[in-house]
């Protein structure tokens, strides 16, 4: 078992001039989960190749254990890799598949099967052992890429968006299964994907990235509750946090419908008067019209045990600013809509006129220049 | 926390011009080496074989011999540069020759496309009972070597006074061509998508209809690969010419190039007979260069099925 | 659309099928078809062609062709064309899969090493024979090369040693055209196999015979039935290489198909089309004997991804 170090790491992509990965520093500790996520094209699976050694690094280094390995081939940096779309071999059983690498690697005969036989039990495939890959459901293939990472016994494991090809359930499942297949064996993880959910439920951290540079590295609740920026507080959290501009005056936010004392300490480290003000869907109450920002309802969405209301709000602009680029839009298909929790079952319906009352202390501050968070 | 600290102003720094390779794919173990420099040589040899034919056929027979890699100097000194094609030409016939080829290949790869076609469409999708027998038995027509019913189609021809003629020559062109083309765009009529067929179907387009302005448009690709195929195929074509044509003003590029091959031996006619090489060769370099990417893909598409 | 009318459309679309077949399977039978049968016919026949009568006489012709030493050294050089020539070509295809893959400009290089393929095989052969020359005044690009390292020359066109010089030329000239329908299958496997082998620390070697070979299974057995094929029907580049290019060269430098050609259409003695037909008849079945083996022996179920 083995800590994963990189220094400055950066990967340039040929005819391209912004590097892919941007001098990303990063530290996994020896046992730990971390995931790497971000939007797609933000450099998390670069980042994941670079530490497998399928991408060279062009500056900075790379680290497992106490070795440096930036210019060692893959093959000698005990690791071991699940492929978005597995990368099982179509002609080879599941038992072969399984064993392929320590057979590539002539381990005795003997461990090779026990090996396999060991992964097949723990994984539930010790039925589908003679099987084409071909032969086999979503679910199971991605358990076969799982029991040939397994079998390897590598100081790292790097899994690459592994569920991504799964149905929703599925990976809901699976989701559980690899985080407690992780913990038995207690290796250094990176696990990468562009979904948050995973990420927040999985990760024992979680580094954001965007557009090849590292956001924020942090346990899942500090990345919940502190985001660093607008881009980290926009892209974690489901539905998206509502970001309401603001202008500050005399150490107060002031926007539509609501005031926000500054602390001492956000004031002085502002840059301008603008600022944004963050405030998750869970940061509201609902009253009637005329208190806090007038807002109409726009669309209902009962899930039962919450209910997410999707307002418009003011007769002209919007009060709601557009999310940081990278981040994906709301599918409400509503121009900047502010985005509330309420119980479930409540009672409010399509068109209805409310009045949004934010929790103040619930708000996350943000220097609109800048985008980085004004610490209280 | 790492916020925004890693963050440096990227577009102070210079991007590499070639990113590192991934670590160990620089590794020369002696399978890589072995088959690096196979390849260097291999493909070395190839362009040296090819400036050694241009090069020569601007040479005096002794310039060929007695220094086979310098440029040609000789006939340029004596201002006649193009000497030996002029000979290969006008002496050699093969000016005539050119002419009858390029007629006759154009003619045959023409209709064997416009024969193949329809029936490579009606074999791949009409979905008719016993389509993939008859596909077959196309199939098996590749596997026929032209000399085992070379004697049946002399003595039939020369019955109906198809001998010694361009017009039996390019009966037999598009006759043989058929089975490989047939097979080419069965494969390549199977892998269009049937979408645009039923759309045209609903909209009430007749079948023919349907092949003639759906299906022909798409699969042009296919059907100029076929052409090109066909056309180097044949202007290559040596051994029918030779049994089917005798008389001179007939003679193919392929036939005249045989013909002359023994003449030239006998004069020392080198120069000539290389101008004579390079005119059969060098157009199908022209075209090669031009539209490689086409015919390897169009090979491969064959293969790959 | 109702299913009624679904229907009728279907039947209008049938009706189309033999239109557009009937032209190319016309052409087809009577041009190869028929004449392969007859081949086969006239091969149980005793026939000096033109003026002549066919006169049934059994096994007659094979007796005699069998019992032919001409006979014997085409068959036999034939065979080495085809095995051992195959086997060159292929072993050479595959060391190219394993180094080219991972080569810069492979498409390039590619491109140079198919270029053989598209030269007339009379042009090779001409080619070749000025580069295999023996001459004390006029050495070809082989001798010359040998001299310059200060050794003596070698007569490589004499009958004994020209069938491998053909071995050797047929290697050259095909290996890229299978170099390049291989690796159109090599480079349909997914880049993530290869890269799965890297992190398994996979040799060369070990890539080829762990991924390559078995996920091109089908496309060298394809590969193989278009060799065969080729290899069969070789005639002019040897007619060419080894003979003066006025008459056929001396027997022991034969292949099937310049047996035929030399004993109805060639220079020397009494034209025989029932011994040549059942010399077309053995080469037809030359064929069909290694497709089939080749199928039997390339036989694997199909790999789904």
């Amino acid at each position: 078992m083995a800590p994963v170090t990189l220094r400055g790491a950066t990967r340039y992509y040929a005819g391209q001039e912004r590097p892919a990965v941007d001098a990303l520093d990063l530290e996994v500790a020896d046992g730990e989960f971390l995931v790497l996520v971000g939007p797609s094209g933000c450099g998390k699976s670069t980042t994941l190749r670079m530490v497998a050694g399928l991408e060279g690094v062009d500056e900075g280094t790379i680290g497992i254990g106490d070795r440096d390995v930036t210019n060692l081939a893959p093959k000698n940096r005990d690791i071991a890799m699940v492929f978005q779309n597995y990368a099982l071999y179509p002609h080879l059983t599941v038992r072969q598949n399984i064993g392929f690498h320590l057979k590539i690697r002539r381990e005795p005969k003997a461990l090779i099967a026990e090996r396999i036989a060991e992964a097949a039990q723990l994984l539930g495939l010790t039925e589908q052992l003679d099987r084409k890959p071909a032969q086999l459901s979503g679910g199971q293939r991605q358990r076969v890429a799982m029991g040939r990472a397994i079998v390897r016994r590598p100081q790292v494991f790097l899994l690459d968006e592994p569920l991504s090809n799964l149905d929703a359930k599925l990976r809901v499942q699976t989701r559980t299964q690899i985080a407690a297949l992780q913990r038995e064996f207690a290796v250094t993880t990176i696990y990468v994907t562009h979904d948050q959910v995973e990420a927040m439920t999985m990760g024992d951290r979680v580094a954001v990235m965007n557009d090849g540079l590292l956001q924020q590295c942090a346990t899942p609740p500090e990345i919940f509750a502190r985001p660093v920026n607008l881009f980290v507080a926009s892209f974690i959290g489901s539905p998206a946090i509502n970001l309401l501009p603001a202008t500050v005056a005399d150490g107060t936010a002031r926007a539509p419908g609501f005031e926000l004392r500054l602390t001492r300490t956000q004031a002085a480290s502002l840059t301008g008067a603008d600022v944004v003000v963050g405030l998750r869907p869970e940061a509201w109450t609902v009253a009637e019209p005329g208190a806090g920002i007038d807002a109409t309802i726009e669309v209902v969405e009962e899930l039962g045990s919450d209910q997410y209301i999707y307002c418009s709000t003011g007769d002209g602009e919007p009060v709601v600013a557009d999310a940081p680029p990278g981040v994906p839009a709301a599918d409400t298909g509503l121009p900047r809509p502010l985005t509330v929790r309420t119980q479930g079952m409540a009672p409010y319906t399509r068109g209805q006129r409310v009045g949004l009352r934010p929790h103040e202390p619930a708000a996350h501050l943000f220097d609109a220049a800048t985008g980085l968070r004004l610490e209280d | 926390m790492a916020a925004e600290t890693t963050a440096r102003d990227a577009t102070r720094r210079r991007p590499p011009r070639r990113p590192k390779p991934p670590p160990g794919s620089r590794r020369y173990g002696p399978v890589r080496i072995v088959g690096m420099l196979v390849i260097w040589l291999f493909t070395a040899f190839n362009l040296l074989l090819l400036y050694w034919l241009v090069a020569a056929s601007f040479k005096t027979p002794i310039e060929i011999f007695r220094d086979p890699f310098g440029l040609p100097v000789h006939w340029f000194a004596l201002g006649d540069p193009l000497r030996n094609y002029q000979y290969a030409w006008n002496e050699a016939g093969f000016g005539h020759a050119f002419l009858v080829t390029v007629v006759l290949v154009a003619a045959a790869s023409v209709s064997v496309v416009a024969v193949g076609a329809p029936a490579a469409y009606a074999l791949s999708r009409l979905g008719v009972r016993g389509h993939g027998p008859l596909t077959n038995f196309f199939a098996i027509g590749m596997g026929v070597p032209f000399q085992t019913v070379i004697i049946p189609l002399f003595v039939a021809f020369s019955k109906i006074n198809l001998t010694d003629s361009l017009i039996g020559l390019y009966l037999l062109y598009v006759a043989l061509s058929l089975p490989f083309t047939v097979f080419l765009l069965t494969g390549f009529f199977r892998s269009l998508p049937a979408e645009l067929e039923e759309q045209a179907a609903i909209d009430g387009a007749s079948p023919t209809r349907t092949f003639a302005t759906v299906m022909l448009p798409l699969a042009q690709g296919g059907l100029v690969t076929a052409l090109i195929i066909n056309a180097i195929g044949l202007w290559n074509e040596t051994l029918l010419a030779i049994v089917f044509l005798n008389e001179n003003d007939k003679f193919t590029l392929a036939r005249a190039l045989f013909t002359f091959y023994g003449a030239a031996q006998y004069q020392s006619e080198y120069g000539g007979l290389i101008a004579g090489v390079a005119i059969v060769v060098l157009p199908m370099l022209v075209m090669y260069v031009l539209l490689a990417r086409r015919i390897i893909g169009g090979l491969t598409l064959g293969a790959g099925k | 659309m109702t299913s009624a009318s679904l229907g009728a459309h279907q039947r209008r679309r049938r009706r189309i099928f033999w239109p557009f077949v009937g032209p190319a399977l016309l052409l087809y039978v009577l041009f190869l078809a028929l004449p392969t049968v007859s081949a086969v016919v006239l091969s149980f026949t005793s026939w000096i062609g033109a003026g002549g009568t066919p006169v049934f006489n059994g096994l007659g012709s094979y007796r005699e062709l069998f019992g032919e030493e001409a006979f014997y050294d085409a068959f036999v050089n034939t065979l080495l064309f085809l095995v051992v020539g195959g086997v060159g070509t292929f072993v050479l295809a595959f060391l190219f899969t394993m180094v080219l893959r991972e080569m810069r400009g492979n498409k390039l290089i590619r491109a140079i090493l198919f270029f053989p393929n598209i030269v007339a095989p009379v042009a090779l052969g001409i080619f070749l024979g000025f580069v295999f020359k023996f001459n004390p005044t006029k050495q070809g690009l082989a001798n010359f090369l040998i001299g310059t390292l200060g050794l003596p020359p070698l007569k490589f066109l004499q009958p004994e040693h020209v069938t491998w010089v053909v071995v050797g030329a047929l290697i050259w000239a095909s290996a890229g055209f299978y170099i390049t329908i291989l690796m159109a299958a090599v480079d349909r496997i997914p880049a993530y196999l290869y890269e799965d082998a890297d992190i398994a620390g996979a040799s060369p070697w070990q890539k080829f015979r762990y991924v390559t070979l078995p996920l091109t299974w089908d496309v060298i057995g394809i590969a193989g039935v278009l060799w065969t094929i080729h290899a069969i029907k070789i005639f002019e580049l040897v007619f060419v290489l080894a003979g003066p290019g006025t008459y056929s060269p001396p027997i022991n430098a034969w292949s099937l198909g310049l047996y035929v050609f030399d004993r109805s259409f060639g220079a020397g003695g009494t034209p025989q089309f029932g011994v040549v037909c059942a010399c077309g008849v053995v080469m037809i079945a030359l064929v069909s004997l290694f497709v089939l083996a080749l199928r039997r022996l390339m036989r694997r179920e199909a790999i789904e991804y």
